[in-house]
């Protein structure tokens, strides 16, 4: 198996953290409001990475600089992981607005 | 961690951990032009009162889901396909909407933060109460 991207030690490293996050949050040691300003600020951080590293990317594309350089990529990929993974827990987080959304 | 050559199509392949992509161009100011030109006319109409604050919302909401999903499911398979060693060709197609639904997920992404900024701020602020 060719390990490149680390798609399944991240996420299951972050899947353990979220569930221990939780796991503290309903038990009272941390409040509703840590549990979710954590979990937003890496989403919004990751998100805004994995945007603007795609879009500097694609303008690279558009302006023939090429070729790419691959870190550029590993970077735009791992922060992907990162904010795909933290984006399915926020709609946990905020799954009663969620749910609204289709109604 | 590449071969000298990983793969080979039409308009892309990888060597000496370099991407070469040819013949391939995003339309990034025409999709950003096109979303914020929409996003401008959604919030003007609920400025006037025309449409609820509610539908705006939900209508940028389920945009901005769609275009995650989408975006971050091709991603994450391309991403998926290399790591597992599968030695499938990723289409350039692929890539390529990959790229354009990525720049509507980022534009969107924007408005997003924008229309949320008020509950951020009030979450990062020490006064809001614990169960906000």
């Amino acid at each position: 198996m060719i390990s490149q991207y680390n798609l399944l030690p991240i996420t299951i490293f972050l899947v353990i953290l979220y569930l221990l996050s939780y796991f503290l949050y309903t038990d009272g040691t941390i409040t509703h409001r840590t549990y979710k300003l954590i979990w937003i600020i890496v989403l919004v951080a990751s998100s805004l990475i994995v945007g603007i590293i795609g879009i500097l990317m694609e303008i690279f594309i558009n302006l023939q600089l090429l070729p790419i350089d691959t870190s550029l990529i590993f970077w735009h990929v791992e922060a992907g992981i990162l904010a795909t993974v933290t984006g399915f827990f926020h709609i946990h987080i905020y799954w009663k607005k969620f749910k609204n959304i289709f109604l | 961690m590449y071969s000298l050559c990983l793969f080979v199509n039409q308009n892309l392949f990888i060597q000496h951990r370099s991407i070469y992509i040819i013949n391939m161009a995003y339309d990034i100011i025409l999709i950003g032009f096109v979303f914020i030109i929409s996003y401008i006319f959604s919030y003007a109409l609920y400025r006037r009162n025309i449409i609820k604050k509610k539908l705006l919302s939900k209508i940028w909401n389920i945009i901005f889901l769609i275009s995650f999903l989408i975006t971050f499911c091709m991603g994450i398979l391309q991403a998926g396909l290399i790591d597992f060693g599968f030695n499938i060709s990723i289409g350039p197609d692929l890539i390529f909407w990959h790229g354009e639904v990525g720049i509507i997920f980022f534009v969107v992404l924007l408005f997003h933060l924008q229309s949320n900024s008020t509950s951020f701020r009030k979450l990062l602020s020490c006064k809001s109460n614990n169960r906000n």
